[in-house]
């Protein structure tokens, strides 16, 4: 047996007073174990003299202890019959409706921004900005008619401006859908005035307004739009 | 209710029952866990007067907090060891452990014990000098191991109910319990070389 199986068999055993004949003659031929088993004993026999040293606590000790318990009682008595689970049940109620609040309060914020933004849009029946792209369309053909020279020129100007090849003008904000439907040839522009937070910029709670370009197709459907600053 | 009826209940029903108002099944839970609990704070803070505080203090706990006791989480033994161990880890934070006879009450009956008993004088010292240098030994050791020394050696629990009170492995305790006996041998090692030199000094002997 070598000293390390002997430690772990003295490890293993939960009492090791009684010593088995492998540790015995173990202990005999090495000093070391000899030693330590020594000192353990030693040890064994010091803490039973700690053990055996244990006070009695005092007398004094079990009548407080009955008199916390009466006074606890009659606290209880005194306070009358409770629900003592009331508390615990309103601290959940008080946090439910907490946390339903902390829910509810954005999702009724966002929803007001619709609403007000489905009310006040308002279309400015102003002339020179109701059909703008008609009214390039009309200079256009003054200037075929008056000066054919220059036709070439302003015939280039009119495709950029009249957006060929389903592109907007560059001023003009895409609208979500439009990159998916063709732009028309002819556009209708009309100027409309929106609250100045559906705009994205100006006060974020207020009644500004602000004017907007708005280019529609000839089938109703709104392609692009210029908010001016 | 009977006394009778009441002691072949178990500590759980017990719990129950003094905390609807029945002071005798009150009473006998104090007597079931009284010992224990004094006997484990005692040793934890080498104090008489903190070691009662403590089991007063347990079984006030027991009273406010015993509605809180699951029985399929452990029995009221655990749970109020758990307690105790929280009062004397509140005690120890406060930095009044090892206030060895506190109260000048103990120190006057310590006087008269010895007085009283002259005869046995030597080995009362002898002894009374043994146990305040174990229970020094054993207030050295890191928190972990001093837990499972009084569990195990002083308290005499199994490995498995002090493995069940203090939440862990009952290889943990074991492998910790002979890692502690280790480190106690090795502090109690001065106290073994003086002891031979005073008897090797003999009865009339001088140190000096």
């Amino acid at each position: 047996m070598t000293c390390q199986h002997f430690r772990s068999l003295w490890e293993e055993a939960s009492k090791p007073v009684v010593l088995s004949p492998a540790l015995t003659d173990h202990i005999s031929t090495c000093s070391l174990c000899a030693k330590f088993t020594d000192e353990q004993r030693e040890l064994q026999q010091n803490l039973r003299v700690l053990r055996d040293s244990l006070p009695e606590p005092s007398a004094s000790l079990d009548g407080v202890v009955l008199s916390v318990y009466r006074q606890h009682q009659l606290k209880l008595s005194s306070k009358g019959p409770r629900n003592t689970r009331l508390f615990p049940t309103l601290a959940w109620c008080f946090g439910f409706a907490t946390l339903l609040l902390v829910i509810a309060v954005p999702f009724l914020l966002n929803r007001r921004h619709p609403s007000v933004f489905a009310a006040p849009i308002r279309v400015v029946p102003s002339a020179p900005f109701v059909t703008k792209t008609s009214v390039i369309a009309a200079k256009q053909a003054h200037r075929r008619r008056t000066s054919p020279p220059a036709r070439e020129k302003n015939a280039s100007s009119t495709v950029a401006l009249a957006a060929p090849a389903g592109a907007l003008p560059a001023e003009f904000q895409s609208l979500l859908y439009c990159d998916e439907l063709i732009c028309p040839d002819r556009l209708e522009m009309i100027r409309v005035q929106l609250p100045s937070y559906v705009a994205r910029f100006g006060p974020a709670t207020g009644n500004a307004m602000v004017n907007a370009d708005v280019l529609v197709g000839a089938d109703g459907i709104a392609r692009g739009i210029r908010i001016e600053q | 209710m009977e006394r009778e009826n009441l002691d072949t209940r178990s500590e759980a029903e017990l719990l129950h029952m003094a905390l609807g108002g029945e002071e005798t099944a009150f009473l006998i839970l104090y007597e079931r866990l009284k010992r224990n609990i004094f006997r484990y704070a005692f040793y934890m803070t080498s104090s008489k007067s903190l070691a009662e505080e403590v089991t007063q203090d347990v079984f006030v706990a027991l009273l406010k907090e015993g509605r809180k006791f699951r029985e399929d989480r452990g029995d009221v033994g655990a749970f109020a060891f758990g307690i105790a161990r929280n009062f004397v880890r509140r005690i120890e934070r406060h930095g009044s452990r090892n206030q060895v006879l506190s109260t000048d009450r103990e120190l006057e009956s310590l006087s008269a014990n010895l007085v009283s008993q002259a005869e046995e004088l030597p080995s009362r010292i002898m002894r009374d000098q043994i146990v305040s240098r174990v229970q020094v030994a054993i207030a050295s050791l890191p928190d972990h191991y001093r837990q499972v020394v009084v569990l195990c050696d002083l308290c005499e629990l199994s490995y498995a109910e002090a493995s069940a009170r203090l939440d862990c492995a009952l290889g943990t305790v074991r492998s910790r319990l002979n890692r502690a006996h280790a480190l106690l041998a090795a502090k109690l090692r001065p106290m073994k070389d003086s002891q031979t030199q005073i008897q090797n000094a003999g009865p009339e002997g001088c140190l000096i």
